[in-house]
């Protein structure tokens, strides 16, 4: 009895562990070596570190693809616009097409140096998720995105941020001809730089 | 100190995208790292996985016909599998919540916001060869000891139920640099 409520008490105070005792015991901690070791990359317990030399070629490596990545960007945009017109006029599959082509630019564009066009695909896929089965407007982001890939490099700091704040307005949704849009805003920024 | 070589290593890449399998590829070579495999979904990747005993998994989280955190929880359960404590690098363009505790559960050993910069992930990928780390197995989860400090309901050698340290572990590191992956990184 003495032993039961020495437990029970025990339980009190320690919680967490009688929940994982009931669960199957407590958890087991594994140590696992380092892959350093186990694949014999260093020796005497030296410790690794980043290498300089790895880092100049990384750069190098990147500015090379992110010349090669605006012409893939400015393709990837030509097949959403193509995508969100064919959808207008009733095409199926559509969405899915526009979403994968904006999750694409979400996910790659800023590690090329396209924050901004990595944004406004971030804002296409937040619409989509927004409204499932249908397809959103969005004329304004394939127009600002268009715009954007053509620049080089593209805007950033508070001018970004406007744009940005623009699509991100309840109205452009249900914009029309007589409001300024996102890419009216970009064209007439860069117009006075 | 001694400056990384990463040549040695065998990495499999796990990505529906064309572009960033291009681009961690190309990466990875830039490393000089030469031994990588590739897969378009989780269940080539699985299926390779299992052929070819990587040494580091990088994946994406959102696939079809199988994710990222099935392929990660199914690396990290399968009963054939020779190395269930691999390192896994999920690489994700969802921040939700939801998402970074589904990463977690599934039992990912870094998640790295897109997009990556390629500083970061040649930062964390130094960090995962160099570094030893500690697995938490129930029977419910197999991944890495997330604790940040030192728990003290896990006092004690019954508890906490360690096996014995390997020998050139704990001379290599202090116990603070041994590593304690942090969910989320985003630069």
């Amino acid at each position: 009895m003495l032993s039961a409520l020495g437990e029970g008490a025990s339980m009190q105070h320690k919680p967490d562990i009688a929940i994982r005792s009931l669960l199957g015991g407590p958890p087991e901690v594994v140590p696992v070596p380092s892959i350093a070791e186990t694949k014999g990359l260093v020796t005497d317990g030296a410790h690794m570190r980043m290498d300089p030399r790895i880092l100049t070629r990384i750069s190098d490596v990147v500015s090379i693809l992110e010349q090669d990545y605006t012409k893939v960007l400015l393709s990837h945009i030509s097949d959403m616009e193509r995508a969100y017109i064919d959808g207008k006029s009733g095409a199926e599959d559509t969405r899915a097409k526009i979403y994968e082509i904006a999750h694409d630019i979400r996910g790659v564009a800023g590690t090329f140096g396209r924050s901004l066009s990595g944004q406004i695909a971030t804002r296409i896929c937040a619409r989509f998720d927004q409204t499932p089965g249908a397809i959103p407007a969005i004329e304004d982001h394939i127009e600002a995105l268009n715009h954007v890939a053509n620049l080089s490099p593209e805007p950033e700091g508070a001018f970004a941020e406007l744009v940005l704040k623009r699509l991100d307005e309840p109205s452009n949704a249900s914009q029309t001809s007589t409001q300024k849009s996102a890419a009216d805003e970009m064209k007439e920024g860069r117009h006075h730089d | 100190m001694t400056e990384t070589s990463l040549a040695p290593l065998r990495i499999l890449i796990v990505e529906d995208s064309e572009q960033m399998r291009t681009l961690l590829e190309a990466l990875l070579e830039a490393m000089s790292i030469t031994d990588i495999l590739i897969a378009e979904d989780g269940e080539k990747g699985l299926a390779l996985y299992m052929e070819t005993a990587p040494d580091i998994v990088i994946t994406d989280g959102a696939m079809a016909p199988m994710d990222g955190y099935e392929l990660t929880n199914r690396i990290r359960t399968a009963p054939d599998n020779p190395n269930p404590y691999v390192p896994i690098i999920m690489l994700s363009g969802h921040l939700e919540k939801k998402h970074v505790e589904k990463a977690r559960a599934s039992g990912v050993t870094e998640y790295l916001a897109k997009p990556v910069s390629w500083q970061t992930l040649y930062e964390r990928l130094v960090s995962i060869v160099s570094n030893p780390s500690f697995f938490i197995r129930t029977p419910t989860y197999l991944g890495p000891d997330r604790r940040r400090e030192t728990d003290e309901l896990f006092q004690g050698p019954v508890e906490q139920n360690i096996a014995p340290q390997p020998k050139s572990t704990a001379e290599i590191l202090p116990l603070d640099a041994i590593r304690r992956p942090s969910l989320i990184r985003t630069k």
